[in-house]
C-alpha cells in the first residue's frame, strides 16, 4: 500500500510503505504536524515497511520537536519500525533518543 | 575393498591425540613439576609433528615443532608447571585442530562506514549492504543518528547516518571491500584490524548478528537473576534522578558523563532483561502428556500441535503462565473437542486437534489455544448467564461480550462435573491470572468449527515503555504498548455530547473516563484536555488527562497487598524527582468504561 499521512489535531497517522518515494510527502506531513500541534504525536502502527529515509525523517521530527519545545511522541513503532531500525544496526529507542 | 587413505587415517589419529592433549593439559597441576603428564604431552605433539610431516601437513609439523621445543625444556629440566604453560598447550591444541581442518584464522575487523550522502538517490539500500556484511561472519553493527538534522534542514534523499561495525570473519579483507564496491566513490569505508581493546569491547556486546555456534553456559539460581533485575531497576530510577538533577544545574561538563551513564544503564537493562528470557517451549512440552492423559480419561482422540516453541518470554511471565494454560487446555479437551462419534457425525475427522502456538507481536507475545471442536454457542451462553442471574434478560450484548461472560466467576456450560472441568472455576481464574501478568484474554469462536483463545502477554514484567501523563500535579503512566493515539478534548465538546462521555474519532465513538474524577484530584481542568486512547482486548477507551508529558522508561514497583484490590492501578514507579507515579491498569479501566457506557444506554 502506498504511504498515507493523515493529520487530525495533534496526531499524524502514518500507514503503508514508508520509503524514499514518499519521503517528501512524509516530511511535509511532519512539518505541518509540528507547526500545528501543541503535543505532536506520530502513530506509525499502520506502517507496513520502512527504509532508512523514513527512519531519518522520524529522527528529524524528534530533533525539530526538541528544538521548538514540543517533544514528539511516537507510538506503534514496536513492530515494523523497530525491526527496520534493528536491520540497520539500531533500535527504535536509539533512533528516538539519537544514539545509544 | 579400497585401501584407507593414509592422510585420512592420520586425521583420525590426530583427533584422538588432540583429545589426549586436552585431557593431559587439564590434568597438569600448576606449581608442580609436570612429570608423566608433560611426557605424555610431549609424545602426543611429537607424533602429530612426525606423522603430519609424513602426510603433507607441513604447516602442522612446523607449528608443532615449536610447541615440542617448549615442552622439551619442561621435560628435561623438570620445571614446575605454570598457568601460562597450560594455556599455551590448550591454545596450541586449538591451533593444530584449525590447521588440520584447513581453516584460515578468523580475524576481527573494525569497519567505519560513511556512505556518500547521495547514495540513496542512486537506488542503494544501506540495509542490504549491512546484510551482505553480516553474511561474512559474526557481525555487530552500530548506527549513528547524531548527524540527522531538523526537518527544516533535511534533504530527504540524503543519507545522514553512519555506521561502525565489528566483523569477525575468516574471509580476506578483499571480501569486505567487495561489499562496498558499488558505493565506494565518495564514500568513506575504513577497514582495519580491531585492536585487542576493541575486540574485548566487542566481545562484551550482547547484540550479535550471528551468535556463536556453541556457547558455554552457567547455571545460576533464579533468585539471583531477580535480585539483579531489582538492582537494575534501582539503577534506572537513580540514573533518571541524576539526569534530571544535572539538567537543572547548568553544568556542561557533566553532560557527557551523564549521557554515557544513561547509555550504559540502558545497555545493562537490556542485557539483564535478556538473560531472563526463556523459550516458551519448556512450558509447551509438559502439555503433551496432559492432553494424552486427559483424552485417554475421556475416551477421545486428540493431537496436540505446538508452534513457536522458540518464542521467548520473561521467566516470571513464563512461570505464571502454566496454570492458565492448563485450565484452557483442559477446557478444550473436555468441552471443545467432541467425542469421535460426534465428530464423525458432524463430518469431521475422528481425531481432534488442539493447536498451541506462540508468536511475537510488538512488545507482546500472543499465545493461542485453538481447537477444531464444537465451538461456542452464543445463544446458549447468553441463556445460561440469564439463568444464573449473571445478566438481565434484556441485556444487549455483542457476540464478543457474550463470549467474555464465560470468564465470570461461577459460570460453567458443563452439564456434568467431570474430574477434568465443569465446576465453574477456571475461566475466571484464567482471566485474573492473565491480567495479573498485565495481559489480556480474547475469544473467537465459530459454532461447529472450533474456538481460538488468545492470551496477549507482555515480554517482561520488570520494566516497560510508558506514556507519562499529568492530572493536576499528579503523574500517571499508561503502558505504551496499549496507547493508540491522543486527541484533544475542548471544554465545550463535553457539553455537546449531553454529558455523555464519548468522543468520535475517525467515525468511531469511543467512551472515555475522566481520570481526574476517578482519582479524586482537586483543581480545575484546563480549557483543552488530552484524551489518551488505549486499546485492550479489541476495545478502545479514552482516558482524559491534563497533559501528555512523553515517553518514560518505567520500572514497575508493586503496590503491596494493601492496594491489591484497586482495579484502576496495577503498580507504581518512582520518577526522577522522587515522586511516585501510578501505573494505570487497562483491564480495570476498560471494564469500568464499558460498565458506565452500558448504564448510560
Amino acid at each position: 500500500m502506498d504511504a498515507q499521512f493523515q493529520i487530525r489535531e495533534d496526531l499524524l497517522d502514518v500507514a503503508g510503505e514508508l520509503d524514499l518515494s514518499c519521503a517528501e510527502a512524509f516530511r511535509d506531513a511532519l512539518v505541518e504536524l509540528l507547526e500545528k500541534a501543541a503535543h505532536p504525536h506520530v502513530d506509525v502502527s499502520g506502517v507496513e515497511s520502512c527504509d532508512l529515509s523514513g527512519l531519518q525523517l522520524l529522527r528529524a521530527a524528534v530533533v525539530s520537536g526538541e528544538a521548538q519545545g514540543t517533544p514528539v511522541v511516537v507510538t506503534g513503532g514496536d513492530g515494523v519500525v523497530d525491526e527496520a531500525c534493528r536491520r540497520l544496526g539500531s533500535s527504535l529507542g536509539e533512533l528516538l533518543q539519537g544514539g545509544r | 575393498m579400497p585401501a584407507p587413505n593414509p592422510a585420512e587415517t592420520f586425521l583420525v589419529e590426530a583427533e584422538d591425540l588432540l583429545t589426549q592433549i586436552e585431557e593431559s593439559a587439564l590434568e597438569l597441576e600448576v606449581n608442580q613439576p609436570g612429570g608423566e603428564c608433560v611426557h605424555r604431552l610431549f609424545r602426543a605433539f611429537h607424533t602429530i609433528k612426525g606423522s603430519g610431516a609424513m602426510f603433507g601437513f607441513e604447516a602442522v609439523a612446523e607449528f608443532t615443532h615449536g610447541v615440542e621445543t617448549t615442552l622439551d625444556r619442561y621435560r628435561t629440566e623438570n620445571l614446575p608447571v605454570t598457568a601460562e604453560l597450560v594455556e599455551t598447550v590448550l591454545s596450541a591444541k586449538d591451533e593444530i585442530k584449525r590447521l588440520l581442518e584447513g581453516k584460515p584464522a578468523a580475524k576481527e575487523w573494525a569497519i567505519g562506514i560513511r556512505l556518500h550522502p547521495d547514495v540513496l538517490k542512486n537506488g542503494t539500500n544501506p540495509r542490504l549492504l549491512l546484510d551482505e556484511l553480516a553474511e561474512l561472519g559474526e557481525c555487530q553493527v552500530r548506527a549513528h543518528w547524531d548527524a540527522v538534522p531538523a526537518l527544516a534542514a533535511i534533504d530527504v534523499h540524503s543519507c545522514y547516518v553512519h555506521w561502525d561495525a565489528r566483523l569477525r570473519t575468516e574471509k580476506a579483507v578483499e571480501a569486505i571491500r567487495d561489499v562496498f564496491i558499488f558505493v565506494e566513490d565518495g564514500s568513506e569505508i575504513r577497514i582495519g584490524e580491531a585492536k585487542a581493546k576493541e575486540v574485548a569491547e566487542s566481545a562484551r556486546q550482547v547484540v550479535t548478528a550471528k551468535p556463536a555456534a556453541a556457547e558455554s553456559t552457567v547455571r545460576v539460581p533464579a533468585s539471583k537473576l531477580d535480585r539483579l533485575v531489582n538492582l537494575v531497576g534501582e539503577l534506572v530510577m537513580n540514573q533518571s534522578r541524576l539526569s534530571q538533577a544535572t539538567a537543572g544545574m547548568g553544568a556542561p561538563e557533566l553532560a557527557a558523563p551523564v549521557e554515557e551513564i544513561e547509555r550504559l544503564v540502558g545497555e545493562l537493562r537490556e542485557t539483564v532483561l535478556g538473560i531472563r528470557m526463556m523459550p516458551i517451549g519448556v512450558t509447551f512440552h509438559r502439555f503433551k502428556r496432559l492432553v494424552h492423559d486427559l483424552s485417554a480419561e475421556l475416551g477421545k482422540e486428540i493431537d496436540l500441535v505446538t508452534e513457536g516453541a522458540e518464542t521467548e518470554l520473561d521467566k516470571t511471565v513464563l512461570d505464571q503462565l502454566g496454570d492458565p494454560l492448563v485450565h484452557l487446555i483442559r477446557n478444550s479437551v473436555d468441552h471443545g473437542i467432541e467425542s469421535g462419534e460426534q465428530r464423525r457425525a458432524a463430518g469431521k475427522a475422528g481425531r481432534g486437534t488442539i493447536r498451541l502456538a506462540a508468536r511475537h507481536m510488538g512488545s507482546n507475545v500472543v499465545v493461542t489455544i485453538e481447537d477444531d471442536g464444537r465451538g461456542l454457542n452464543p445463544e446458549a451462553i447468553r441463556g445460561k448467564a440469564i439463568e444464573r442471574g449473571l445478566i438481565g434478560a434484556e441485556a444487549a450484548l455483542s457476540e464478543r461480550e457474550i463470549f467474555q461472560l464465560i470468564f465470570l466467576p461461577g459460570f460453567s456450560m458443563a452439564k456434568e462435573v467431570t474430574s477434568v472441568s465443569g465446576r465453574g472455576v477456571g475461566m475466571d481464574v484464567v482471566k485474573r491470572q492473565v491480567e495479573a501478568l498485565r495481559g489480556s484474554v480474547n475469544i473467537a469462536s465459530t459454532l461447529g468449527k472450533g474456538t481460538v483463545i488468545s492470551l496477549t502477554l507482555p515480554l517482561t514484567l520488570a520494566i516497560i515503555d510508558g506514556l507519562l501523563v499529568e492530572i493536576g500535579g499528579d503523574q500517571f503512566i499508561a503502558p505504551m504498548a496499549v496507547v493508540t493515539e491522543n486527541v484533544e478534548l475542548h471544554r465545550g465538546d463535553r457539553a455537546k455530547n449531553n454529558g455523555r462521555n464519548v468522543v468520535a474519532v475517525r467515525g468511531e465513538l469511543i467512551p472515555y473516563l475522566y481520570l481526574r474524577e476517578l482519582f479524586s484530584i482537586e483543581g480545575e481542568e484546563p480549557e483543552i484536555e488530552k484524551i489518551v486512547i488505549v486499546r485492550h482486548e479489541e476495545q478502545r477507551v479514552g482516558l482524559v488527562v491534563d497533559r501528555v508529558l512523553g515517553s518514560h522508561q518505567t520500572v514497575i514497583q508493586s503496590l503491596g497487598t494493601f492496594y491489591r484490590n484497586i482495579d484502576m492501578v496495577s503498580g507504581a514507579t518512582i520518577m526522577g524527582d522522587g515522586r511516585v507515579a501510578l501505573i494505570l491498569n487497562m483491564a480495570g479501566l476498560v471494564q469500568l468504561a464499558s460498565q458506565r457506557l452500558r448504564t448510560e444506554h
